[in-house]
């Protein structure tokens, strides 16, 4: 009994040594929390249709850690072309989930993921006339208030970017590092002006700084996955008052390899880009 | 020890004087179809024949609104909030709502979104009913369902039911001796009945809505979505999530409500269906209103 009790205390003693305040995402001087990225021009299909030279036209941009309590996250605007465009965002970097079954386990996923570089971004969109945040100072989001002729006020979503879940039900996001996108209608709205909101959900462990890619396109969504979008993992460092960045050495070929079922001899060749190792 | 239970009874018996201050009501009123709501010309025996039968009657939603105007639509419609989406009305932004039957799935796919509770009393009927439409009931061998013996027993086998009470879609209840009584929704006003003066001929039904949101001055307004040629129902949803069926060499969905008719009601009102023309405006939480279905979807 004497003993139990002493190795109890060993072993709460012993968790004593982990805070856990790397988890807690560390403000980078320079780095903008909340970001404005002006109006992006809507990609044509030629533009957006050649795979090899897309990354031309794409935006690429980094979000710091905000203060305690702050929502960080990004805005930009686009005009309605009068037909569907599709808004797509792809944070880094890749995320999927080790198999660990010990029966039949899926080569592929064997290895797990490096879950410390991976970042999550929600998409929302709308009329910029219906957006609540202060662009560039503080994230609103697209809810209105409506009062009834009885005097009775409701929410009002006017959120238009609907992502769809498996089931069919909304709302939905794509999940961590995984690229998220949506269809909006601009019949007869052409030259009005849209808001796209992009909200952190999570900000990767390692770095505290999100990088992420996104676009708009005319026309609707179609084909969408993680390699849609290249080039979005990024080292990121501050010169001066400039926020400098460079493609994560690697990624590149990381990304592939995931779009390309290949990730077990990827890891095996690049161990350092993945986590561990299978048992 | 004997004080203890004394005091817990006590305690309990003041519990139930306890006043939760909900904003919330229960009302039941009462419902007006016209007889031509109920009518139909259909084909029997080759020959066209005018039948007036609560059969022909879908499903009553019932809303209650802020208020309902005469504007952007033929007929009385609840006041909208804002159009977000132009291939979308606006929301009408109910405080709550009811319906007269709802859509119950009979047993068979080739029925599945067209079967309304409170509507059919007997598989006799079911059979009798979609025998006038070009697509009667049918088994999943393809074979013609014209015996009410072998759909009873189909059912029992399908839902794993010993009572033909325990059917949702099987408008009977037990009376007091133990026999099965019709228990419809509607009745006709026939002579002697209190609404005879005014309605007779016409069908009446009860309804009670519960859980509204009380607010002074509301209104009260719905429609009836009536079936179209092919006996189907606009705010019946047949590839609805959640109603699979999966049951070995059947797979389908067996249909269900959309979810947003008291919203979105002129998404799901088309020609042949009826709408209550004076909505009642609740004054008093103690309101019984009656409700008349007097417009027809094309205008009034």
């Amino acid at each position: 009994m004497r003993s139990s009790i002493i190795i109890l205390s060993l072993t709460l003693v012993s968790a004593c040594d982990r805070t856990g305040a790397y988890l807690v995402p560390q403000q980078t001087e320079g780095v903008d929390p909340v970001l404005e990225l002006g109006e992006l021009l809507v990609l044509t299909d030629a533009e957006w249709d050649d795979a090899s030279s897309r990354h031309q036209y794409i935006t690429y941009a980094n979000i710091g850690a905000p203060e305690p309590g702050a929502q960080s996250g990004a805005t930009y605007t686009f005009l309605g072309t009068g037909d569907k465009v599709c808004i797509v965002v792809d944070p880094e970097s890749v995320f999927w989930n080790t198999s660990v079954a010990t029966n039949n386990p899926s080569e592929t996923y064997s290895y797990s993921d490096n879950y410390l570089d991976d970042g999550d971004l929600d998409l929302k969109a709308g009329f910029s006339a219906t957006y609540t945040g202060s662009p560039g100072i503080e994230l609103g989001d697209f809810y209105g208030q409506y009062t009834d002729s009885l005097g009775n006020t409701v929410e009002i979503a006017y959120n238009l970017c609907e992502n769809v879940d498996y089931y069919g039900d909304t709302p939905a996001y794509a999940g961590k590092a995984n690229a998220e996108y949506c269809e909006i209608d601009t019949e007869g709205r052409e030259g009005i002006e849209y808001t796209v909101l992009l909200k952190t959900f999570s900000l990767p462990i390692d770095d505290s700084i999100l990088s992420f890619a996104t676009a708009v396109y005319d026309g609707g969504c179609r084909n969408i996955d993680e390699c849609t979008l290249r080039y979005e993992s990024r080292d990121v460092w501050v010169e001066g008052e400039e926020v400098m960045s460079s493609v994560r050495e690697g990624f590149d070929e990381l990304e592939q390899a995931y779009c390309d079922n290949d990730m077990y001899n990827y890891c095996m060749a690049n161990p350092d880009m993945c986590g561990s190792p299978p048992d | 020890m004997r004080t203890l239970p004394i005091l817990l009874i006590v305690l309990g018996a003041t519990s139930c004087g306890y006043e939760e201050d909900l904003p919330e009501i229960d009302f039941s009123g009462r419902v007006i179809v016209p007889k031509e709501a109920a009518t139909k010309i259909v084909e029997i025996d080759g020959v066209e024949t005018e039948l007036t039968d609560i059969r022909f009657l879908g499903p009553v939603f019932l809303g209650a609104y802020p208020s309902v105007t005469n504007t952007g639509f033929p007929y009385p419609h609840p006041e909208m909030g804002p159009v977000i989406d132009p291939a979308y009305p606006g929301n009408t932004y109910p405080y709550g709502g009811t319906s007269i039957g709802r859509f119950d799935f009979a047993c068979f796919e080739a029925v599945a979104c067209k079967v309304t509770t409170g509507r059919f009393e007997s598989f006799d009927k079911i059979i009798e009913y979609f025998s006038w439409s070009d697509e009667p009931v049918v088994d999943p061998f393809g074979n013609l369902v014209e015996s009410p013996d072998y759909y009873q027993q189909y059912c029992l086998d399908y839902y794993y039911n010993t009572e033909l009470t325990e059917f949702g879609f099987l408008a009977i209840a037990e009376d007091e001796d133990g026999d099965l009584v019709p228990d419809l929704d509607f009745e006709q006003i026939t002579a002697g009945h209190e609404l005879a003066a005014e309605y007779e001929g016409d069908f009446v039904a009860e309804f009670t809505m519960r859980h509204t949101v009380w607010t002074e001055g509301m209104s009260i307004w719905g429609f009836l979505d009536n079936p179209s040629q092919d006996f189907t129902f606009s705010t019946c949803n047949d590839d609805v999530l959640g109603n699979a069926r999966n049951d070995y060499n059947l797979y389908f969905s067996a249909g269900g409500h959309h979810h947003d008719i008291l919203n979105y009601p002129s998404l799901y009102i088309n020609e042949g269906d009826w709408v209550v023309r004076d909505a009642h405006v609740m004054t008093s939480k103690d309101d019984e209103p009656l409700l008349v279905l007097d417009c027809p979807a094309s205008g009034c």
